[in-house]
């Protein structure tokens, strides 16, 4: 291993350049991005053998396996709640609630997808919302767009805020060893303006669309929940995991095992068909992330992160520059996340900041700065999030003139929304930075 | 029982022939469905009436959420105020290349199956490349019926 190298070796370069390699296959998508994320991982652990930077037991050890087996759970416990309506149920509710008031519609399933997607998987959250959003907007006759736009970026922002929400503040938690609670302290302040100024900015964009309407919805909520009793075994389970989430910091308790305890209470009570738990798990996503962490784990081993931290150690050991610094990491981490899968970049940028803490820079702030520009950037480009990615798919395939989002058309929110976020989370992180540090 | 026994002949669809004419090819028949054969007479897919309703009106959410549906909803894609013009659409766009088919000398149970495994109340009976009619689970339990005298 050449940790310590101060120069670019060969072996560094050999790993940028499968590193490289693997990441063009990712984003240019001519293989499925797990199938690309496998291939690069089975190379680089092969050359980096073969090279002497790398081998099989560096490989294993560096997946983290905290923010794997957190997102399995999550999605187990996620497939035993889906099925029982209640996202439906909440959904239709919330409509009669609004009264035929297009604008409070947008508020209210915008909030409770954001809330939802705090503690779930966000993309999860779209795919359930973005249906019976449509079926609503249907029958209120009113274009369903700004509510499937608005849905997919407050899911965005609401991931943001939590460390469950969003997988790389999953791995940025695991990797700076924040706490659910922790992190909860210092991203809600700052997500919670982001959230009231883009619901705001989305009302304004779509003033003219976003009308009241006198008719009815003839929507039956009763009909939603298919199984109360399931309903409730699954919502006990999902309480427990959530409480749990608040205080695992001081059980000693990782957040995966704490969402492990939670999934064998589904289990228990639920008692589901394996077939179909198990089928509903996104496996692919999983190899995904597994592809990912022994790609960048071959490039930390052939020592490159650490050489790419030292030629920021002197911008960011300066602690007047420390802010700047801060800040500069949040709009480079949300640009990139407006047109790249922000997962990859997370994964690589985590050695490097960590790596600058053993020269000894202060990198806290960088983890809050970090997983702002992940969580908002995503909101610039129709690829920014995959939750964006399956609000265009249910407003192509609904068939209602005008409803079909376009990424001009979504950009044309997007990255206004994108903007105001980050100027917003930018004013929070600088008023607030002592808190940051 | 034989397969011959219970098939229901119909017509097929040629292209250039619009949907209400295959719409009442089926309902003469009292059929789902009937073949599509190309302009040399091979039978390249079928034209199907579950198909075309899904296709031109109803929306997958709605599908979705069918059990949520009020008895008073109304909307522009339901069936029953969609244009004529619907009829007088070519057929051409609504057929689907799929095709489960089964020959004269195979028994009803493998039809059944057949029937099941493409979650279909139809399946055509071809022999080599001789079109016969249709079979449909309607038909098969209307000849139990007839031949236990039930």
């Amino acid at each position: 291993m050449s940790e310590v190298a101060t120069v670019l070796t060969t072996n560094m370069l050999i790993a940028l350049g499968i590193m490289f390699g693997a990441y063009v296959l990712i984003f240019s998508e001519l293989l499925h991005r797990t199938s690309s994320a496998i291939i690069g991982a089975v190379v680089m652990i092969g050359v980096g053998t073969w090279a002497g930077f790398y081998s099989q037991d560096l490989a294993v050890q560096s997946i983290d396996g905290n923010t794997v087996l957190l997102l399995t759970a999550m999605m187990m416990v996620v497939a035993m709640l889906r099925p029982t309506g209640g996202f439906e149920y909440v959904a239709v509710v919330l409509a009669k609630l609004s009264h035929g008031d297009s604008r409070l519609l947008l508020i209210y399933l915008s909030l409770v997808v954001s809330i939802i997607s705090m503690f779930l998987d966000n993309v999860t959250t779209v795919i359930i919302f973005a249906p019976i959003t449509v079926l609503i907007a249907r029958i209120l006759e009113v274009n369903p767009l700004p509510f499937l736009m608005a849905e997919a970026m407050l899911s965005n922002i609401g991931g943001a805020a939590t460390l469950v929400g969003d997988p790389p503040n999953i791995m940025i938690g695991s990797a700076a060893g924040i706490d659910f609670t922790q992190f909860i302290m210092h991203m809600g302040p700052a997500i919670a303006p982001v959230w009231l100024g883009s619901v705001l900015l989305i009302l304004f964009i779509f003033r003219k669309q976003l009308t009241t309407v006198n008719r009815d919805i003839d929507l039956d909520e009763k009909k939603a929940i298919r199984d109360s009793a399931a309903l409730m075994r699954a919502m006990f389970a999902l309480s427990v995991i959530i409480v749990l989430f608040f205080i695992h910091h001081l059980l000693g308790l990782y957040p995966a095992y704490v969402a492990f305890v939670g999934l064998c209470i589904a289990l228990i009570l639920e008692r589901p068909e394996p077939g179909t738990l198990f089928g509903e798990v996104n496996w692919s996503v999983l190899a995904f992330f597994v592809g990912l962490f022994i790609i960048v784990g071959g490039v930390e081993k052939s020592g490159l992160l650490h050489w790419i931290g030292l030629q920021l150690v002197e911008l960011a050991r300066d602690p007047e520059q420390l802010l700047l610094t801060g800040l500069a990491v949040m709009w480079v981490a949300a640009l990139i996340s407006a047109i790249v899968d922000n997962i990859p970049f997370t994964v690589t940028v985590i050695p490097i900041v960590l790596g600058l803490e053993s020269m000894g820079v202060n990198i806290t702030p960088f983890w809050w700065a970090l997983a702002i520009g992940v969580g908002l950037g995503g909101n610039g480009t129709h690829i920014g999030a995959t939750a964006n990615l399956i609000a265009i798919a249910e407003s192509e395939k609904c068939g209602i003139p005008g409803a079909a989002i376009t990424p001009v058309g979504w950009m044309k929110v997007g990255i206004p929304t994108m903007l105001s976020s980050l100027m917003v989370a930018s004013v929070v992180y600088t008023m607030f930075f002592q808190f940051f540090m | 029982m034989k397969l011959m026994d219970v098939v229901i002949p119909t017509g097929v669809i040629r292209p250039g022939m619009n949907i209400g004419e295959a719409c009442r090819e089926c309902v003469s028949h009292n059929v789902g469905g009937i073949p599509f054969c190309d302009s040399s007479g091979h039978i390249t897919g079928r034209f199907s009436l579950r198909n075309t309703f899904r296709k031109h009106c109803l929306p997958l959410d709605m599908v979705d959420n069918a059990h949520l549906l009020g008895d008073s909803i109304a909307c522009e894609t339901a069936p029953e105020i969609v244009s004529g013009e619907m009829l007088n659409l070519p057929v051409d766009d609504y057929i689907i290349e799929n095709v489960a088919s089964i020959s004269p000398s195979s028994p009803v149970v493998k039809a059944l199956s057949i029937m099941e495994k493409f979650n279909s109340s139809y399946i055509f009976l071809l022999d080599e490349k001789q079109y016969f009619g249709v079979i449909t689970r309607m038909r098969i339990a209307s000849l139990m019926l007839n031949y236990h005298k039930f």
